[in-house]
């Protein structure tokens, strides 16, 4: 179903109803910050901030600011810090650096991501259940372990 | 169908035919955890570890698949690496694979990186040359 959320996104979305729409077309350089968007398309270079219901960064896209969307697809460059809500897809030409918060995630085989990323639902710690597994004896060696991880 | 009439082919048939399991070249640098075994330290393969089991400790070698069942909490390091389970720690490789079911918190060391909708990753990635 979650796939589903993000096929939706591609870069095949919908515009033909330009309510709520924004389309920085391919060699534009915007900046600004743009609220309030229902689909936003980056194929140029835009600086700024971005709050979309749906945004899409094109092949040629160049992105320098953050994003709060609901669901996001990078195919394209982005430099900055991301939260969405739902679903965010990094195709394989696409180069997110920053930090991001995420429900569903897709990375393409290619694509780069580098920086903090985090699933926004509670993560549980496996530590925990090792440690209960454990013995008494081994507790000093999980202990260790422990501390490099933190 | 009388015992002596086919002792010729029984003695083709074990010296031809059977393969030892210890020599199929398939299995013979392969080693595979089991789900029951917890191992507290290092593990070094030296071509391909499978894990349906818990490292506590590293684990290193040229492919690595941790299965549903299979986690490591500390060190992964291979050319390869395959997560459908959970990793808590340091995963280093050149090509790491994440699959939907996996959990990784800790840090992302890697040259190619596919991640299948449905990981849950709290991690910070950092890309190799």
């Amino acid at each position: 179903m979650a796939e589903e959320i993000q096929m939706d996104n591609q870069e095949e979305s919908n515009l033909s109803n330009d309510h709520g729409t924004v389309v920085v077309g391919e060699g534009v350089r915007l900046e600004g910050r743009i609220d309030n968007a229902k689909d936003t398309q980056i194929s140029g270079t835009y600086s700024g901030t971005v709050k979309s219901d749906n945004i899409s960064v094109t092949d040629n896209g160049n992105l320098n600011g953050d994003i709060r969307a609901g669901d996001a697809t990078i195919s394209g460059k982005f430099d900055g810090d991301i939260k969405v809500d739902k679903g965010l897809l990094v195709n394989s030409s696409g180069k997110v650096k920053g930090n991001i918060e995420y429900s569903f995630l897709e990375v393409k085989f290619g694509a780069t991501v580098e920086g903090m990323i985090k699933h926004s639902g509670s993560v549980s710690s496996i530590s925990s259940n090792l440690e209960n597994s454990n013995n008494t004896e081994m507790n000093s060696l999980n202990d260790s372990s422990d501390e490099e991880i933190n | 169908m009388s015992i002596f009439g086919s002792s010729d082919k029984k003695e083709n048939l074990s010296e031809d035919n059977y393969v030892f399991p210890s020599e199929k070249p398939s299995t013979s640098r392969n080693t595979f955890i089991s789900e029951d075994l917890e191992i507290q330290g290092e593990v070094f393969g030296k071509d391909y570890v499978e894990l349906a089991g818990k490292i506590i400790g590293k684990a290193k070698s040229k492919k690595i698949d941790i299965r549903q069942s299979g986690s490591i909490l500390g060190e992964v390091t291979a050319d390869i690496v395959t997560v459908e389970g959970n990793v808590e720690g340091e995963i280093i490789a050149q090509d790491l694979y994440v699959k939907s079911t996996s959990k990784i918190k800790g840090t992302i060391k890697y040259k190619n990186i596919d991640i299948q909708n449905g990981a849950i990753i709290t991690a910070e990635l950092i890309k190799t040359i």
